[in-house]
Order: structure tokens, then sequence, then C-alpha cells
């Protein structure tokens, strides 16, 4: 049975999206890189406020790369707005959690506000290895490999012996990368929040005269546990409290979350 | 490295005041007496202790005007606390009361072995005599009844205060397992409460038990707020007499049982004030209590770049827990590191800076200033250490150094290091629409069960093959059909090319091989009427007569070899007759 079939397949599978990206149409369509090379220009005159303006075209246009939040926050940063950059910073970690720049600037935003940060545990710093995507791929990729490894050990007995070790070390990228998968499936059904102006109270219940619970700096990164009316239930260092919704803002989606 | 000092230096630290405990001399007496509130026909307990000091006998009492005391007995008590082993020798002295009203008992100086202990005056009140059955009217809250006190009912935000509730008792006995209830959820932040310990208290002439308990606060909301907890006891009543047989058993299991009795606490309005913003320190940063604070600065004698280390100690009551490192105003003559907390506890807090001088035209450290709310004197506080005097040398011959030319030197200027953002990075090597997180954890197309669909197939072909490698029988009769459509694909070759013998000869091997599959025999076992028998049987009668008539054709045209023209439509009708008749066959099973 000839193998180019499955291997056609297995391309046009992985490289199948399962839902459209965000991306505003009504934006007029501009070459990024030329966009890109102007916010860049515009950051280096020191013009934050084009360059805030051009990379959020980008982003407009669908191009919402690791580079242009990161580049975003940065531009956030000098402007004086710590909580937007924080939000920024941990947008472009999300899509390249490895790259170390994007936390190293969001640890020093944060610690110019006082604001404490999640701190992950081993089972979140293994996932932090790779993103939701690169962690699918891998689990995907694994998955074809040793299906494919098993059907030629099934229709070719002669070749067994070269299609266990194969399929042995596709089984452990199955486990490896569905195990990352799984920790951002969790992530994203309680996705992080950011505080982004001043110090906010968060209160026991969801109406501004409730019991003051704690406080929290601003660019604190919490997760978001309800939604109730204009207020967010969120966590942070092991406490709930309720917020004014439109004191943070989501990490993901770009959009802010509806829930409930 | 810095992290591995820092932690030797805390646990030298530890190491020194564990030392120091164990080493301080602890020689002491302790005078107690219990009750010090007592009636007349009752005695009390006076306890000499001596804790760590060597004695031969008891010793010798003074009189003690009011009271007939006597000699009780001796008990000797060994501890290890803290590592270090404690001996306390009590002698118990009974004290009878002669008369009512109040009496000091000391003070004493007491030498022993040469050396003198002081011990404090001890004040006792003896009352009359308990009146004898009372007058029935009595009730329940005049025996037991619980009181709440504060230090002031007048408090400020953050400010931390101790609530106090005792619990009043007489004529009944009470159970050791107490609780409070409608503790208020929201204003005030309350701790564990803790037992304090009793003692005997003289209400309008009634002797009271008394036990004490006490709960650290937080006033976290300005507001007005209303303690008004209520105490949860157990009295103890006998049981009421049974004519069980069993009631020996009672022996067993106690003759009394513990009834609950809930006792509202008198309510206790409390006024928590927000701090006021008049005269507020710029550095104040939410302190509220009374503190000290203490500085020191190692080494004073430094040169540039060298670490120089603060540490700062809070000590006093309030939030200590939300205290953080006071400021101190280093500008950029000085790079600092994050201050550090390395020691906590419930009275203080101690931090510690380091800071390294950049230049050597430093002559002091900046003063350190913390900032505090009083509550008590109801105004800021501000303490401030410093500026201590600082030597710092310029920088060695040993110490690596960059050696800049003149013309350069003479226009360089000094920047002050410092910690900043890492700058922003290049465009992406690609710019096609970038994945969103939500698509990558999405579950997969279904396209990727194709390959599972494909595995599973190729199991059953696999296993059918397997099957069919083991079973000769089951094998050539999946080949039958195989075999007769080859022969009569033959026998069509033949009828093309008008030659009736080869055309025969494959009609006869359809047969000859089908049957030779289905029957599993050789090729050359099969005769016509073999091939009649196996199948006749499943056959109807003019299917059986036109397979004797086909083979019979067969035989003869292969053996006989007729001359003249062969029928071509004969030959299609014989070819048409001998696929029906081979279908027909398939349907028939063959033991």
């Amino acid at each position: 049975m000839s193998m180019r079939p499955f291997l056609l397949l297995f391309l046009v599978a992985l490289s199948l999206p399962a839902a459209p990206g965000y991306a505003n149409p009504a934006a007029p369509q501009v070459e990024p890189a030329a966009l890109f090379e102007k916010a860049q220009a515009a950051y280096v005159e020191a013009d934050y406020a084009a360059a805030e303006r051009a990379y959020r075209t980008l982003i407009a246009q669908g191009h919402s790369t690791s580079e242009v939040w990161y580049n975003l926050g940065n531009t956030l940063f000098h402007g004086g707005r710590l909580g937007e950059a924080v939000l920024n910073y941990r947008r472009a970690w999300l899509l390249a959690p490895r790259d170390a720049d994007s936390l190293a600037n969001l640890h020093l935003a944060a610690q110019r506000t006082g604001a404490t940060l999640p701190t992950p545990g081993w089972w979140s710093r293994y996932a932090h290895e790779a993103s939701a995507s690169e962690w699918r791929f891998i689990m995907l990729a694994g998955y074809w490999v040793l299906l494919v490894a098993a059907l030629v050990a099934v229709l070719a007995p002669a070749l067994r012996r070269f299609a266990k070790p194969v399929i042995t070390a596709a089984a452990l990228a199955v486990g490896l990368g569905a195990a990352g998968w799984s920790y951002w499936r969790t992530w994203h059904r309680q996705p992080e929040a950011v505080v982004l102006h001043g110090e906010q109270t968060a209160r026991y219940e969801p109406r501004a005269s409730a019991t003051p619970y704690f406080s929290l700096p601003e660019a604190s990164i919490v997760r978001i546990e309800d939604t109730f009316d204009a207020w967010m239930k969120v966590a942070a260092a092991g406490k709930s409290g309720w917020i004014k919704r439109s004191a943070v803002e989501p990490v993901y989606p770009w959009q802010p979350v509806e829930m409930r | 490295m810095r992290i591995a000092t820092d932690n030797l230096r805390q646990w030298l630290a530890t190491l020194a005041v564990a030392l120091a405990a164990f080493t301080a001399p602890a020689q002491q007496v302790v005078l107690d007496v219990q009750p010090r509130t007592l009636r007349l026909n009752e005695t009390a307990m006076m306890k000499l202790s001596f804790v760590d000091v060597p004695m031969q006998q008891a010793p010798a009492l003074p009189d003690i005007p009011g009271f007939q005391v006597q000699f009780v007995g001796q008990e000797t008590q060994f501890q290890i606390i803290n590592g270090r082993q404690q001996h306390r020798l009590s002698y118990n002295f009974r004290l009878q009361p002669l008369a009512t009203g109040q009496f000091r008992l000391g003070p004493f100086t007491l030498t022993v072995n040469g050396q003198n202990f002081d011990l404090d005056a001890v004040m006792m009140e003896v009352l009359p005599p308990a009146q004898t059955a009372g007058d029935g009217q009595e009730t329940i809250d005049d025996l037991v009844f619980a009181r709440l006190s504060l230090p002031r009912t007048e408090l400020y935000l953050q400010e931390r205060f101790d609530v106090e509730l005792s619990l009043y008792y007489r004529g009944v006995q009470l159970d050791r397992n107490i609780q409070l209830q409608n503790l208020p959820s929201t204003g005030l932040n309350l701790d564990e409460f803790q037992e304090l310990g009793g003692s005997r208290e003289n209400i309008n002439g009634e002797l009271y038990e008394v036990r004490r308990f006490r709960m650290r606060a937080t006033a976290m909301t300005a507001g007005t707020f209303t303690l008004d907890p209520m105490v949860r006891v157990h009295v103890l009543v006998r049981r009421e007499s049974s004519r069980d047989p069993f009631m020996a058993f009672d022996a067993f299991f106690g003759r009394y049982e513990a009834q609950p009795l809930v006792i509202p606490a008198e309510p206790l309005a409390v006024n928590i004030r927000p701090l006021p913003t008049d005269g507020r320190p710029g550095n104040f940063s939410g302190a509220v209590g009374q503190f000290t604070m203490d500085l020191k600065v190692q080494p004073t004698e430094v040169t540039v770049g060298d670490p120089i280390t603060l540490t700062v100690t809070i000590t006093g009551h309030g939030n200590l827990d939300t205290i953080a490192m006071p400021a101190i105003e280093l500008g950029d003559d000085f790079r600092r590191y994050d201050p550090k907390l390395i020691a906590s506890g419930p009275q203080q807090r101690v931090f510690e800076q380091v800071v390294l001088p950049r230049t050597d035209q430093l002559s002091t450290l900046p003063p350190v200033t913390f900032s505090y709310f009083d509550p008590q004197q109801a105004a800021y506080q501000t303490i401030v250490r410093g500026p201590l005097p600082l030597l710092v040398k310029a920088g060695g011959a040993t110490q690596p150094h960059l050696v800049q030319a003149p013309a350069a030197a003479s226009t360089s200027i000094r920047q002050p290091l410092g910690i900043d953002i890492i700058g922003p990075k290049r465009a992406p090597g690609t710019w096609a629409t970038a994945t969103e997180p939500g698509e990558a954890i999405a579950w997969p197309s279904p396209l990727h069960l194709a390959p599972v669909v494909a595995l599973m197939a190729a199991l059953v072909v696999q296993r059918r093959r397997d099957a069919l490698d083991r079973d000769v029988s089951r094998r050539r009769r999946a080949m039958a059909p195989r075999s007769a459509r080859a022969a009569i694909r033959e026998a069509e070759a033949a009828l093309g090319t008008n030659d009736p013998h080869a055309f025969y000869a494959a009609l006869w091997r359809a047969f000859a091989d089908y049957t030779a599959h289905r029957a599993n025999l050789q090729a050359g076992e099969v005769s016509p009427d073999l091939i009649l028998r196996t199948f006749a049987g499943g056959l109807p009668a003019h299917d059986r007569e036109e397979l004797g008539m086909l083979l019979a054709v067969c035989d003869e045209t292969r053996f006989a070899r007729p001359s003249g023209n062969p029928d071509a439509s004969r030959l299609k009708q014989h070819l048409q007759s001998t696929q029906e008749l081979l279908r027909a066959c398939e349907r028939i099973s063959v033991s």
C-alpha cells in the first residue's frame, strides 16, 4: 500500500484551521512589513502614539504575532501605561512562551506598580515550554507518525522491527504533546486578565457597597472565574473577589470575553 | 552566590538567638496564689516555685496576717525548653483565711544561698461564707453571663487590637468546650480566639469563676460595627435517677450530662474611622500601630562598587505583616538591589537592602525614613535613622577597570546604571496571518480519523489473510471463483479467435478448476462425473441437464476434435450457460 496518500492527508490535516482567526475585514490592508517598519521608526523617534497606532493596525489586520504584541507592550511601557504594557507582554508570551524578553519586561513593568504575578508550579512550567499550537503540532505529528508506523507494521511484517522504535517515540510525543495541549485548554477555560488602571479593590460581592476583600495594583494578572453584569470575579494569590469589569481586560481572546 | 551568603547569614542569626536562649541565666523564684478571691470557709493554695535554684529544704515563711499557713508538700518538674533543661521545685502551702476582707501578701525578699530574690505582693480578698438555700429568684442569667471588652471603641482603619471576652459563672459546672458565635463577618478581620486563663471575681458580693478569651482583630473597613457575640457553653447537670436495673453502669459512663446553653454577650459598638489625610507623610505606606525602627549599616568603609548592607528592623505592635521596606532616597549615587524581607515575627520585621556606591565623592549614607499612624496618639509619626557617615574609596589597582583615550575621556558623560525594558523585536520572518491561540486549543479536524480507519481496514485485511494462510480449504474456496473467471476470460478470447477447441478446453478448465478448488482436490482428480456428483444435489433438474450436456460437449470437442465450422451463436450460448451454472454452483455448499 502506498504511503503517499497518507502523507498528503497528514499535511492537509495539520494545516487545517479549526476556527477562523480574528481580523478586522473593514481595516484597509497595508503591507505588514512596511507598517511594522513604520512603527519601529516611530518607536525609535519616541513617537509612541504613532508607533502604537501602527502596531494596532497590524493587529486589526490579523497580524497578531508575538513580535507585534511585544513591541506594542514596549510602546505602552514608555507611555507610562504599565497595565496595558503587561497585558500586551502577556499576549506576546501566550504566543511565544519561551521568549525570555517578554517575560523580563512583564516582570519589570509589574515591579514598577507593585503587582504580584502568578507563580507557576512545575506542571505549568512544563507546559510553558511551548505554545498551545506547538503542543498541538507535536501531538498530531506524533499521532500521524504513530498510526502510519502501525499501518506499516501491520501490512509489512518484514518492516516491523523498524516500526517498533518509531511507534514508541511517536507514542511518547503524543503523550507529551497531549499533556501540554490539555494545559493550555484548561488555561483558556479560565483565562487570565490584567488590571489596566490604578489600584482596584476586589470585593466579596458584585456590588459597589460590598465589603472590600483585597486590593489589586495596576498590572496585576488575575484569573477570570465568573462574570455578572458589570462585574467580574477574579482570583489572585489564592483569593477570589469581584472587581469592575471595565478595570481589567482579558489576555485572550483579544476582544473582551463574555462568560455565562 | 549572593543567595547562599544570605541564607548563611539568616542561619547564623537563628543560631545566635538559639545559643543566647541556651546560655541565658534563668534562675528565678515565682510566687503564685490561686484563687485570690475566696470565701471564708474555703482555702487557697500558695505555690512557691524555684526555677534552677538548688534547694535543700522548704523555706520558712513569715506570718501572713489573716491566714493560717500549712505546708502540704512539694513537687519537682523537669522540662527541656529550646534544648535547655529546666528544673523547677515547687513548695505548696494551704492558706486558710481567718477573717473576711482584703489582704496583701508580701512583698517578700527570699535569700537562697546568699542570693536575694524579690517576690511581688499578691492581693487577696476573703468574702463571708455563701448564703445557703437561695430564695429561688435567681435565673440562669445571674449564674452565667459573658462580657466583652475592647481597648477603645473608637478605632482606626488597619488598626490591630484585642477583643477580650470574659465568661462568668457560679453555682454551675461548665465543661471545657466553648464556642463563639455570631462574630462579625465584615469590617473586622478576627483571628482565632485563645483562652488566657481563669480567675475569680467578686461581683456584688457573689463569687464568680471567670474564664477569659482573647481575639486579635484588624479593622478592615471604615464604619460602625456592632459586636454581639453569642457564647455557646455546656452546663454539666446530674442525670436524673432511673429505675433502670443497669443504672450501675452509669458509674462507667458518667453521672453528668452536658446541656448546651447559648449566652449573649452585651453588644458593643465599634466605630472605625478612616486614617486622616491631614499630616499624612509622603512616604506613608499603610503602617498602623506603635513601632520603633533600628538601622544597621555594614560596612561603613568601602571601595566604589562594593556592597553595603542596610539592615532595617521594625519592632512594635500593629499591622506588621503589611509593612514594606522603609523609604531611602539614594539618588543616582548608589546602585541598589531590591530589598528583601529576611525575618518576620509577631512583633518584628527585618529587611535587608544592598546598595553599591557609584562614586567616591560620598561621605554619608542618606537617612532611612519610616512613617506610621499611631492610633493612640491619633497622629502620624515619622522615624528617621541617619544619615550615617560613610567612607568610600576610589577603585584600587587590583580592580578591573576600563582605560579610555584622553580625548574621549574629556567628552565622556557618566551614565547612571539602571534597569530598563529590553528593546523592541525585529519583524517576524513571515507575515502570514498568525495562528490564534483559540484555534490551537480547538479539537483537531475529523480528517485526523483517516489513519485510524485505514489502520482498522488493514488489520481486517491482514487478519483475513492470516486466516486463509492457516486454512487451505478456505483459501482454495476463495480461489475458486477467481480461477473460474480466469478460464472464462480465456474462453471469451477463444471465442474471439473462433477456435472451438480452445474455447471448450477453457470451458472445461472453468468447471474443473472451480470444482477442484471447491472440493479441495487436485486438478487431475476432477472428472465430469465428479463435477455432476458435486453439484447435482443443489441444482434444479434443467440446470443439471444443461451441466451434463455442456460437460459432454467439452469432452467431445476436446478429445474428438469435430470438423466443420462452429456455430458462433452456439458457442456464445454455451459460454453464457457456463457463467450462469458457475454462479448457481457458487451458491451450493460443498461438503
